[in-house]
């Protein structure tokens, strides 16, 4: 099931980010190995994720491999979040 | 001045071993740091490894490792041994391991290399055959303990082949540059005195070394002048660009290059709590190189790190290319970059630079890549390679003493490009006052981001592409100012009717040129059978297509202007 951070997350990857605004994006689909998503727009993910959720993923947890689907981009969120 | 790059490293070993040459910034905020005695002893004992596994000089030496010290221990220990060096770019983690390797095994098969030089994570993508990928004896970078081991004893003369620069696009396409020493030093010797390069500068970089501007402006200037180089690796720097400046910052650096694209990507996603405290004073030469420049572009930067300290006069422009080791021209605060604004109608009808007769004219904007480089002759010539007046737009001909020596064992591609003497870039430009400017290519080359691709290497790989019609598709790059680059567009005519909606079909697209060739495409149309229009010879040509795409399916508001 996706959650809130995850509909926000893929509603503004498909908008924004995605070469092809008609790809079925779901949790687990690849979006960097797919070529839906080139390495240059994850600098425009981060910023999202840091307005959003108020979350700033270290420089060396923020590569293309730990975010290549939203499912590990959701991951990466919940570690580096802070604790409510 | 030494005459080849293993004495030029040998004299600072000898004089200041303990002179700072790289510090490798990673992106947790550790660093390792590289002095010349590092370099010496560590590179030493990559070229004693090298010899005991039957490199002997004269060998080449493929090296694939992420960007950390023994990247350029394994480099320069090939120069001291007098093997041959070659950098590869090391494979994003979306290709293929199955065709990389076997694109690396040809390639490693082709040029005779008997030594690959790499690290634990990437050779666990490769299937070894008794250590072996092909006839390549593999080296772990990162389990070769530290000992550092006296310098070999060769003879190395300034006409030998010191090092390859591969160029981009798949093994079929891939040309090694081969440069001799002494083009490498003519090279270096003549460029540094047209930045003004002097003891306290700082190099900064993100740059990958298995190209030039990387390779030889921000590894090979330094080493062979002495000026320490802060790096951040290329990984890093993409999904943090602001990592560049808080280095620039720390170390308090003076010269970076960057590919035009850097420029935009910078201003735009750079945000303000990423440079909290950051002053960009220090630089003296942000260099602008390796794919086309805009003066847009600087703008841009310039109004966003204007009030972090970026000048206008600090904002240089470069051009170069690894068939002249680097550099043929080049622009400073002493000679700024010439911007132009060109009558529309004479640049696009009549191939001439024309400046537009008032300032509300429809006109196009220039920028030159400054004057060309003492020791360096530059034509413009015509199809028939007729040496054509100022202000007339042909090819850009070359003919300097850091020429490369051909492309190795490709006599063929070699003998297509020098001819008495000169070399024939491929690119369009025109000379005014002595400033050369660039103003599009006549080869079909895609440049994005600093990256070559090649369309027939895109183009072959869509047309495998099961419910793609073989041989039925382009490959184009498309300028667009916005981004500072090019974007791919790629036209490609399906097997049977209905299949141009087929998500499926697009997605194996996409997923076959990000696996094979690490980039994304921009906008990918499936179209049905007959769409692409073919020349009078029955051949598929880019051009026409380019324009019916334009015309017929972009919407007017998104085109952006067309490629000269």
């Amino acid at each position: 099931m996706p959650t809130d951070r995850g509909t926000a997350l893929t509603a503004y990857i498909r908008e924004n980010v995605a070469k092809d605004p008609r790809a079925r994006i779901e949790v687990e689909t690849p979006l960097i190995t797919s070529g839906l998503v080139d390495s240059f727009s994850l600098v425009s993910v981060l910023a999202f994720i840091e307005d959003e959720f108020h979350v700033v993923i270290p420089d060396e947890a923020a590569t293309a491999e730990a975010m290549n689907t939203v499912g590990l981009m959701l991951q990466l969120i919940d570690t580096y979040a802070e604790p409510a | 001045m030494a005459d080849t790059l293993r004495e030029a490293i040998l004299e600072h070993h000898a004089r200041h071993p303990d002179r700072l040459y790289v510090r490798c910034v990673a992106p947790d905020g550790s660093d390792e740091r590289i002095s010349y005695g590092t370099l010496t002893g560590r590179g030493s004992q990559f070229a004693a490894v090298y010899t005991s596994l039957g490199s002997n000089p004269g060998a080449i030496v493929i090296i694939i490792l992420p960007h950390c010290a023994d990247l350029y221990c394994a480099f320069f220990g090939a120069v001291l041994g007098g093997q041959i060096p070659s950098i590869l770019a090391v494979p994003s983690f979306k290709l293929n391991a199955e065709h990389w390797q076997h694109e690396l095994e040809a390639l490693l098969n082709r040029i005779d290399a008997r030594v690959l030089v790499t690290d634990t994570a990437t050779a666990s993508h490769l299937t070894l055959t008794d250590g072996r990928v092909g006839r390549a004896s593999v080296v772990l970078a990162d389990r070769l303990e530290h000992a550092p081991a006296p310098i070999p004893h060769v003879q190395t003369a300034p006409a030998d082949i010191v090092l390859l620069q591969h160029s981009s696009g798949s093994t079929g396409l891939k040309k090694g540059v081969a440069l001799s020493n002494r083009s490498v030093l003519n090279q270096v010797e003549d460029y540094a005195p047209t930045l003004h390069l002097q003891d306290a500068d700082r190099i900064a970089s993100w740059l990958p070394l298995y190209h030039d501007m990387g390779l030889i402006a921000c590894a090979v200037l330094p080493v062979v002048f002495g000026v320490p180089v802060s790096a951040v690796s290329p990984f890093h720097w993409v999904t943090r660009p602001a990592s560049l400046l808080r280095v620039i910052h720390d170390d308090r650096c003076t010269l970076a290059w960057m590919p035009n694209f850097a420029y935009e990507f910078m201003a735009t996603r750079v945000r303000d709590s990423q440079t909290e405290g950051v002053r960009l004073d220090s630089m003296r030469g942000w260099i602008n190189c390796a794919e086309p420049t805009l003066a847009q572009s600087h703008r841009d930067f310039l109004r966003r790190f204007g009030p972090l300290g970026v000048r206008p006069e600090t904002l240089w422009t470069c051009y170069a290319m690894a068939e002249t080791t680097f550099a043929a021209s080049q622009s400073s605060d002493r000679t700024p970059p010439r911007i132009e604004r060109l009558d529309r109608e004479g640049f696009l009808a009549s191939r001439e630079a024309r400046l537009a007769p008032s300032a509300d004219a429809p006109a196009i904007e220039t920028m030159s890549g400054g004057l060309v480089l003492p020791g360096t002759q530059v034509k413009i010539v015509d199809d028939e390679r007729r040496s054509l007046p100022d202000r007339r737009i042909g090819e850009i001909a070359i003919r300097s003493r850091s020429l490369f020596s051909g492309y190795f064992k490709d006599p063929a591609s070699t003998s297509k490009v020098l001819e008495d003497g000169w070399y024939y870039s491929g690119d369009l430009g025109y000379l005014a006052e002595g400033h050369l400017f660039i103003t599009g290519r006549k080869k079909d080359i895609i440049i994005i981001g600093g990256r070559n691709y090649y369309p027939q290497d895109i183009e072959r790989i869509v047309s495998s592409v099961t419910g793609i019609y073989p041989g039925r598709t382009v490959a184009l790059g498309l300028d667009d100012p916005s981004i500072g680059t090019q974007r791919l567009i790629v036209l490609a005519e399906v097997q049977e009717a209905g299949l141009e909606n087929d998500p499926d079909v697009a997605a194996r697209v996409r997923m076959a040129v990000s696996e094979q060739l690490d980039c994304a495409i921009d906008d990918l149309r499936l179209l049905p059978h007959m769409w692409l229009l073919k020349t009078s010879s029955g051949k598929i040509a880019r051009a026409p297509n380019l324009q019916r795409y334009l015309k017929e399916l972009v919407e007017p508001t998104r085109q952006t202007r067309p490629p000269a």
